[in-house]
């Protein structure tokens, strides 16, 4: 197998992070515990040399061919839920990559230029990695089977509907693919391809992890998904070991993911279904506002509706009803904890008699005030990202565990 | 709120910008991690950071006086820089998951 992909800076600032890495060194490194690749191509600038050689080396990447690139490359996140900005958006490469190859794993990249790329090989796993970017997808220098590894968006974009059921079948036909891998984040992934003259659409659900670091799940499932196919699994099953591999890798965030993970189908998949969740939390100064306005479009994005009391009702004096009605039509509560917030207590109080799952999310809350909720049945975390994956999967099914989770 | 739970993460002043470069502090998950190694160590335990070059240029994290648990990847270039000048790192093991191991790594 050959991986093309970018290097490039990840920085979080809240929780604390900061990375050279970037989805052609993540899918690499995923999979150096196996003997399949074969090289990876990514773009390095000379001041970036130095540092992406001993972060190759640590990650034992040992085959690398390095294309030159004119600047440093970097995304920046407020949190791992946040869009992220990009640094190094003018940088240029040039000339040519050659790939001939059983498997090869494409991932789109932030660099401009002219750089051209000629691939020949027996399956092509593109995962175009152009959330802004609305160009159909060229087939010019691809030689293979085609199969196209997108998230929901780039599939609604790429396939021209807003169902992403029917973008997909759109994008199949369009594209010539052999196949088109939708991933759909905390509901797992929409697997669309042909079975003689008929359309065949599979879904694979996701894999619930106790921690989720999302940044960099999506390389992984493609990684995992293109090892997968490598050694001869059918499209279903590559898509398994697709999402069990992002699993992993948002559970410990263990750059190298281990052979067994990518070699045994036996996880615990999670069958979605439709949920939605109740957004509990204080909304009165400006940070507030913000935790709240990310949550709710992080919620939104994982695949489940969401009710929130600042949304659906607004800030006043006669509220309650309304909102605790809200409250009484979800399958799941996401608490915002910080500040302790006598409504947003009262509102998880409520929901856990109502036997409505709850999960907590609290940054700087003490333990000491939080022995009620989670000596109950609320499920505590210290991270956010994690609080809203389980917030998502608990609507969609998911038993939640008591106590604090992540610390 | 008195600020006496422990698990109240405050800021460290690190990555922010500020301070001398080397008084490094950061969570990150040991890359390549040896399964035996891993098997010694336990949450809370403390481990060596070193720099090595062979067989290959990196930064370790080791059991004390005992075998290499997983390599570091995160801040590699300062941190080797800061260790050529004299300063001794530690890696707090924070958790183990799943055969990885994630440890906060900090000055001595």
């Amino acid at each position: 197998m050959i991986i093309v992909g970018g290097t490039y800076d990840e920085v979080v600032v809240q929780p604390d992070s900061n990375d050279l890495i970037g989805s052609g060194v993540r899918a690499a490194a995923a999979l150096s515990n196996t003997s399949t690749v074969e090289k990876l191509i990514t773009a390095v600038d000379k001041g970036t040399l130095d540092e992406f050689n001993l972060v190759a080396s640590a990650l034992r990447i040992k085959d690398v061919e390095i294309v030159r690139r004119t600047e440093r490359v970097g995304f920046r996140y407020m949190t791992p839920i946040s869009p992220p900005s990009i640094n190094g958006i003018g940088s240029l490469t040039d000339g040519s990559i050659s790939v001939d190859t059983q498997t090869a794993l494409i991932f789109g990249m932030v660099e401009g230029g002219k750089l051209t790329r000629k691939v020949n090989a027996e399956y092509i796993v593109l995962d175009p990695q152009k959330p802004r970017d609305t160009e159909p997808i060229s087939r010019r220098g691809l030689k293979g089977k085609l199969v196209i590894v997108a998230n929901q968006s780039e599939t609604q974009q790429l396939g021209d509907d807003a169902n992403e059921v029917v973008a997909a079948q759109n994008l199949l036909y369009s594209s010539g693919a052999h196949a088109i891998v939708t991933k759909r984040g905390a509901s797992g992934c929409l697997i669309t391809f042909s079975e003689g003259s008929h359309l065949r659409q599979e879904a694979v659900g996701a894999v619930p992890s106790d921690r989720v670091w999302p940044i960099g799940s999506g390389d992984m499932f493609s990684a995992g998904f293109a090892y997968a196919l490598d050694q001869g699994r059918d499209l279903v099953e590559a898509a398994m070991v697709g999402s069990q591999t992002a699993s992993y890798w948002c559970a410990t965030r263990r750059p190298d993911i281990p052979l067994h993970v990518l070699s045994q189908v036996d996880s615990q998949f999670l069958t979605p279904r439709p949920g939605r969740v109740y957004l509990a939390g204080p909304f009165f100064s400006a940070a507030e506002r913000w935790l709240v306005e990310t949550v709710y479009e992080e919620l939104k994005a994982l695949g489940v509706e969401v009710w929130s009391p600042y949304h659906e009702v607004g800030p006043g004096e006669d509220i309650a009803r309304a909102d605790l009605d809200g409250l009484d039509s979800c399958d799941a509560v996401l608490a915002l904890l910080d500040h302790s917030d006598s409504g947003t207590i009262f509102e998880v109080g409520w929901a856990v008699a109502k036997r409505i799952p709850v999960v907590g999310f609290g940054n700087a809350v003490e333990k000491e005030g939080m022995k009620m909720l989670g000596g109950s049945s609320v499920e505590l975390h210290r991270d956010l990202s994690t609080a809203c994956y389980r917030a998502a999967w608990a609507a969609m099914g998911m038993q939640t565990r008591p106590g604090w989770l992540t610390n | 709120m008195s600020g006496s739970d422990p698990s109240v993460r405050r800021s460290t002043g690190a990555g922010m910008g500020g301070g001398e470069e080397c008084a490094i502090t950061f969570e990150t998950t040991l890359a390549s991690p040896d399964p035996d190694a891993v098997d010694t160590v336990r949450a809370g335990d403390l481990l060596d950071v070193e720099s090595i070059d062979s067989p290959v240029s990196g930064v370790v994290a080791k059991v004390i006086g005992g075998p290499i648990v997983g390599a570091i990847a995160r801040d590699i270039l300062l941190l080797r820089r800061c260790l050529d000048r004299g300063n001794d790192y530690e890696a707090e093991v924070l958790r183990i998951s799943g055969g990885a191991v994630t440890v906060v790594v900090r000055r001595r």
